[in-house]
């Protein structure tokens, strides 16, 4: 399979790859590990004018530094690296699984980035085939054209699903995203860079990069855990996943954040279903209770725009939600 | 018509011997080590980067080929299978391979010797469960992969002594 033709550039600063793209504007793609773009680029869904490579950049924007009062992750982290930082090993476990979940060791996570993982497009079964499968059929809501194949006849828009592990786990944590242009900056919290439109998944202008990601400090009492269901323990997209952080004080949870992945454009943050467990104990029962919620509020969202079927998909909602609260719960109060 | 389309300088240690060569931007990294140095050890499964067989270590790190830009390499050492012996002599990856019958059609061991050698340069005892790991984005159709796991985990076990070749 050939790419379809680009220019090239590598910029050797921040700053001249800014400039670079303020005046190529959409017409020019970053590129990082490529695992997204490239691929997307073959399969004829993106055809960029020019790349900007970040490869230069690595030394700027790579690595994770701790401040006053929260962690400053570098959007050009590999996932290998980030597995390799002791601090995300010892105090983010979640972010440790959902890296570890992303790709294959020795494909994506040596090259795929952090930033790379909360920029990819979502997915969806009839989106994501080749050109020659697509030309079959209308042009959907993501190819600029008006229908939802798996939507149906009433489908008003995109109803493809946010599949990266990264950014399911990044949205439970409650990060923020970093963007910065040649003439400012703007920090969003992950619940405003995923805007939960399958056409323009993210928040980020043209002449913007994410450059960083920003965490709160986790400190003791806080546990974090990512499930993901897949057909294969590598390589494969997720079905289904959770992921979620919670924090406990004196034997009750005193915050529960979990985001569920590949069932909403954006990773879908269920906040009623947890709103229940603030100051009680995580008990087996209690976190059932919030799981059985989450099934119930997630059940809206899942339609046959996956490789399995969406009434297994409901079904397994507050399964992989069960395991990911316990697991987290457990890390909260110092288990593994 | 199309606007004249320039090519760029492409500069490599490719298996310890310098290339420099006029490639389109768009060319993988696969594409100009099969196609225009004839290195046809790497192989291409999927093209996406999903299969593992083009796998090969830039900088000593693995690279997907067939979804890296061969611009991406720019000044880089590649290693490619085709690099893995030395004076006639496979290498310790490829003999174990061969002694485990760790090969059947072998479109995939270009791949996997790859991924081993990076295994035991990070790890030189690795137990199963990381064996299975690093191989775990490379996909054989023919030896239910007991036999190249079996294969790896000799080398692990090999006197701790033993020079890499």
């Amino acid at each position: 399979m050939s790419l379809p033709h680009f220019q090239y550039l590598a910029p050797l600063s921040l700053a001249e790859a800014l400039e670079q793209k303020a005046l190529w504007g959409g017409q020019a793609a970053w590129l990082s590990g490529g695992s997204d773009l490239l691929t997307r680029a073959k399969q004829g869904l993106v055809s960029p004018e020019a790349l900007i490579s970040l490869k230069h950049l690595s030394p700027e924007l790579a690595g994770l530094s701790e401040e006053a009062n929260h962690l400053r992750l570098g959007a050009q982290t590999t996932l290998h690296q980030a597995l390799s930082l002791p601090l995300i090993a010892r105090e983010l476990p979640g972010l440790a699984e959902a890296c570890a979940a992303i790709g294959a060791p020795t494909l994506q996570q040596r090259v795929a980035t952090v930033g790379g993982n909360l920029c990819a497009q979502t997915r969806c079964l009839h989106y994501n085939q080749s050109a020659l499968w697509r030309a079959g059929l209308a042009p959907c809501f993501k190819l600029g054209g008006e229908v939802c194949h798996p939507g149906g006849a009433g489908a008003d828009r995109c109803r493809s699903t946010c599949q990266s592990d990264g950014a399911v786990m990044l949205m439970a944590l409650g990060a923020s995203v970093v963007l910065q242009s040649a003439t400012g900056q703007r920090t969003l919290t992950l619940s405003d860079f995923f805007t939960g439109q399958g056409e323009r998944p993210q928040d980020i202008g043209p002449d913007e990069m994410l450059t960083h990601v920003i965490l709160e400090r986790p400190g003791p009492g806080l546990g974090s855990a990512y499930v993901k269901m897949a057909s294969r323990g590598a390589v494969d997209f997720p079905l289904l996943s959770a992921g979620a952080a919670m924090r406990i004080e004196g034997g009750l949870i005193a915050s529960a954040r979990l985001a569920l992945g590949a069932v909403f454009a954006a990773p879908l943050l269920l906040k009623t279903a947890m709103e229940p467990l603030l100051g009680q104990a995580p008990t087996p029962e209690n976190l059932a209770q919030a799981a059985a919620q989450a099934g119930r509020d997630a059940a809206p969202f899942m339609i046959e725009n996956h490789s399995t079927p969406a009434a297994w998909r409901a079904q397994m909602v507050p399964v992989v939600v069960a395991r990911a609260l316990e697991r987290a719960a457990s890390r909260a109060q110092g288990g593994i | 018509m199309d606007q004249p389309r320039p090519k760029q300088i492409f500069g490599a240690q490719v298996n310890g011997q310098g290339v420099e060569l006029l490639i389109a931007p768009q060319e993988t990294l696969l594409e100009v080590l099969r196609d225009r140095l004839e290195l046809t050890g790497s192989k291409e499964g999927c093209g996406e980067g999903v299969c593992g067989a083009c796998t090969v270590l830039v900088d000593g790190q693995p690279r997907r080929a067939c979804l890296t830009l061969a611009l991406e390499a720019q000044g880089l050492s590649v290693l490619t299978v085709e690099g893995l012996a030395q004076g006639g002599e496979l290498s310790r990856e490829q003999r174990a391979f061969i002694e485990h019958g760790a090969i059947q059609c072998g479109y995939c061991t270009p791949g996997m010797l790859m991924a081993t050698r990076d295994l035991l340069s990070r790890e030189p005892f690795p137990d199963e469960a990381a064996i299975r790991r690093q191989i775990s984005g490379h996909v054989c159709r023919c030896t239910g992969y007991a036999k190249i796991v079996e294969a790896v985990a000799a080398l692990g076990q090999a006197a701790p002594g033993e020079e890499q070749p």
